[in-house]
């Protein structure tokens, strides 16, 4: 996995070309449905083709990419499969994040907390994580706890101010739940916020990918 | 354009200290015992277990804006890692990072160094623990970053000579880890993935 990854960061620096299906590092989980039609590959020249074929079979697919290594083969399915290999990082639809890394899945006047997907990639295997007390009062911008990965212990910050309702006790005995599942299992604290409006001044998904997209590594 | 890094090297007075993870468990030694060493038990808010820091441990503080460097977390210790892999080189002693599980760095199994990062706001603290001279007896009281099975080593246990000074590792390893940061973000392209390269 770990070579993989190097794998992929040396590919971005060694064929930049605006024509090649590398374009987009991150590949998206739609919350409504796209078009999965495919494109005639046949009519198109190939690279146009494909470029069209990933992205709309990874957002069809909502896949996230993690294979490190593939046996390619000249064919459009090999070749897309490396396409969509490429991207690295998963960024859904409907929530809200901070360019710290950290994301809110609002549900009324509850929000579910976390890392991304890219935050979990860039701190590796975790092996402890540290998650607020119930009852706590966060503000934003607040400590909300500590991950630690077998590389480094990272704090997290509170993306929304309000009081924490609820916390994910299952990441005691399993914090590898943070890498496998880190918008659903690995969630780390759910809150009520005390001020919704709060939510407005937190990136979209398509803010934050361009934010992740900046990060290049 | 990349700025300068602040880093402390330093000695310390015999110290076990205890990281997030750690606990009594990773002593094998009682508290009582190791005072009458000489030592203190200390905790740190760094990623890890216990380790010991002692007269003859270069232990270096770089403290980095990861965020301005765009580094991650993962690629920061690993320039960690392999900026004191470069230091070692200078003395003729082969060593290796990137051990899954087992950050930090090695001479066959027996560590040689110790990484431990702590993170906050974009900027990363706490560092490294390179045995030079240390007397490696005292690592004989804990469990070293909770590797029950694993040995330590220094410098001049690699080289079976005393007279090796903390101050010189301290000169190669800062000149060692500012080239790794200054080029930290541009990797070079050296093992080619001849599949996925090939077919584009």
């Amino acid at each position: 996995w770990e070579s993989g990854w190097k794998a992929r960061a040396r590919l971005s620096v060694s064929l930049p070309s605006e024509d090649s299906v590398l374009g987009a590092p991150v590949c998206t989980r739609p919350g409504t449905p796209s078009s999965t039609r495919l494109p005639d590959l046949y009519s198109q020249p190939s690279s146009m083709a494909l470029r069209q074929l990933a992205s709309q079979a990874a957002s069809g697919l909502g896949l996230r990419c993690t294979a490190p290594s593939l046996a390619l083969t000249q064919s459009p399915v090999g070749l897309l499969q490396a396409a969509l290999f490429r991207s690295y990082s998963t960024v859904i639809d409907g929530l809200k994040y901070a360019e710290s890394h950290e994301y809110a899945k609002i549900e009324g006047d509850v929000a579910t907390l976390g890392i991304t997907d890219f935050a979990q990639s860039e701190l590796g295997d975790v092996v402890y994580v540290e998650v607020p007390e119930v009852g706590a009062s966060l503000s934003k911008g607040a400590n909300l706890g500590v991950v630690e990965s077998v590389k480094a212990a990272s704090d997290i910050y509170s993306p929304l101010s309000g009081e924490v309702i609820e916390v994910n006790s299952a990441l005691v005995d399993d914090p590898a739940k943070i890498n496998a599942e880190p918008f659903e299992g690995g969630w780390l604290a759910k809150i009520k916020l005390s001020d919704p409006s709060e939510a407005d001044s937190l990136l979209d998904a398509n803010a934050y990918k361009k934010h992740v997209e900046s990060q290049a590594h | 354009m990349l700025t300068s890094c602040p880093t402390t090297n330093a000695q310390h007075a015999p110290v076990y200290t205890i990281g997030k993870r750690g606990s009594s468990r990773d002593f094998r030694s009682t508290p009582d015992q190791i005072r009458d060493l000489g030592a203190i038990i200390h905790s740190s808010p760094r990623g890890g277990e216990v380790t010991f820091h002692g007269p003859g441990q270069l232990v270096a503080y770089p403290i980095v804006h990861l965020r301005d460097r765009q580094l991650g977390a993962r690629a920061y210790v690993e320039s960690l890692e392999d900026a004191l892999i470069d230091s070692l080189r200078e003395y003729g002693i082969k060593a290796r990072g990137r051990v899954p599980g087992g950050t930090g760095v090695w001479v066959g199994d027996r560590k040689i160094a110790a990484v431990g990062v702590r993170i906050s706001r974009g900027v990363a603290s706490h560092g490294i623990a390179l045995n030079v001279c240390t007397d490696l007896s005292w690592f004989r009281h804990i469990v070293p970053c909770g590797f029950r099975d694993k040995g330590v080593t220094s410098i001049a246990a690699e080289l079976g000579q005393a007279n090796v000074g903390v101050e010189e590792a301290a000169a190669v390893f800062t000149e060692a880890l500012g080239r790794r940061l200054l080029y930290g973000t541009l990797e070079s392209v050296g093992e080619a993935i001849p599949a996925v390269v090939g077919a584009i």
